[in-house]
């Protein structure tokens, strides 16, 4: 009876959200002394006060399998479902870095990709540190970044199955998300000259504007045909190569890092030719085989 | 190498090849590749003695042909 999901909520991947701990774990944080003792008739507002108490973060632990109580609140907001305002509010302060990091992990199992990435990635320049309390029973030091980079990457974090998460390049390729912005970005463009600074935080602040209807085309499509029959090296620079490529100069001291792998890939192929001609050896080689059949076919009638 | 025998009495009923100096850890891992299930998952127990992840079965005295009870976290 006092297990049982509020009746209305929604159905969280297709099934009960409380499912989304494997039952084995569930019937050991429903055995377990915290659950009984303090997560007895919650409410939204006193899962607030009991995050706050948070000592550590941690799966289950010890020979026993003991829940923590982390895992255990997790549970209950399963159970009680609260909205989504309440949660993005969990992530959002800034005081309390274990209720950011409940409400960040509760963000994980029921959110869609989008809302995940777009509430999660902040989180990245946090970088408190926290307690984790491991199987063997012993406590560990983990960062508040570092456990988001788990959340986002990993399957499975304190023993419970993340849901899949689409990746972050198919979300960009539907402009659903803009390509990833890393404060590291700014530090690198903060060692260039002082006007070109000033442009890219000018257009960073544009960026950070809700998402724009249009947007451009990050990868290109190798298999269309190209536009411009000439080769492209042998092209002369267009105004906007030009640009850019004066601005990539200056940016070349540091590491580059481009963010989609499609432009990674891009790069590589140094000339568009070497896809035809590759595909073309083996039409030489089997004319020849062809030629030189014939002539033995000849050969032999003649003799 | 020694051949010991995890059975969870519910059908699971598995015979796994390993070193005397592998750990519990290993053997774990050994067993989830022949069940199926994850490594993690899995709790290997005497009776209600539990064995730990670090250990290896020379030091739990774990010979060949021995029968462990094989239960899920």
């Amino acid at each position: 009876m006092a297990n049982r999901t509020v009746k209305e909520a929604p159905t969280i991947k297709g099934t009960n959200p409380q499912y989304l701990i494997e039952k084995i774990i569930r019937s050991r944080i429903y055995d377990c002394r915290y659950w009984k003792e303090d997560c007895f008739a919650l409410t939204a507002e006193l899962v607030v006060d009991k995050a706050v108490e948070l000592k550590y973060i941690g799966g289950v632990s010890g020979g026993n399998i003991r829940p923590t109580p982390f895992l255990c609140l997790v549970l209950k907001m399963l159970q009680i479902c609260p909205e989504k305002d309440i949660i993005v509010e969990f992530i959002k302060n800034e005081e309390f870095k274990y209720v950011r990091a409940l409400g960040a992990f509760y963000m994980r199992l029921v959110g869609t990709s989008v809302e995940i990435y777009k509430y999660l990635e902040p989180l990245y320049n946090d970088y408190r540190k926290m307690k984790l309390l491991n199987r063997d029973d012993k406590y560990e030091l983990l960062h508040v970044d570092e456990f988001i980079d788990l959340l986002l990457r990993e399957e499975r974090v304190l023993d419970v199955q993340l849901p899949r998460l689409q990746k972050r390049n198919v979300l960009e390729e539907n402009n659903q998300l803009e390509p990833r912005q890393s404060v590291l970005d700014e530090d690198i463009d903060d060692n260039e000259t002082s006007d070109e600074s000033d442009d890219e935080d000018e257009k960073k602040m544009k960026k950070k504007e809700p998402i724009p209807e249009k947007s451009k085309k990050k990868w290109k499509d190798l298999d269309k045909p190209e536009r411009s029959p000439s080769p492209r090296y042998a092209r002369s620079l267009s105004p906007r190569e030009k640009s850019s490529k004066k601005r990539r100069r200056s940016r070349s001291r540091s590491k580059s890092k481009s963010r989609s792998p499609a432009r990674d890939s891009r790069k590589k192929h140094s000339s568009r030719h070497e896809h035809r001609d590759r595909k073309d050896r083996d039409r030489d080689r089997d004319r020849d085989r062809d030629r030189d059949r014939d002539r033995d076919k000849e050969k032999r009638r003649r003799d | 190498m020694i051949e010991v025998i995890c059975n969870d009495r519910l059908g699971k009923k598995v015979r796994v090849k390993c070193n005397s100096d592998d750990t519990i850890g290993d053997l774990k891992k050994l067993i989830a590749a022949q069940t199926g299930t994850k490594a993690e998952k899995i709790i290997l127990k005497k009776w209600y003695n539990i064995y730990k992840d670090n250990i290896t079965l020379a030091d739990y005295e774990i010979h060949d042909g021995m029968n462990i009870e094989l239960y899920y976290q």
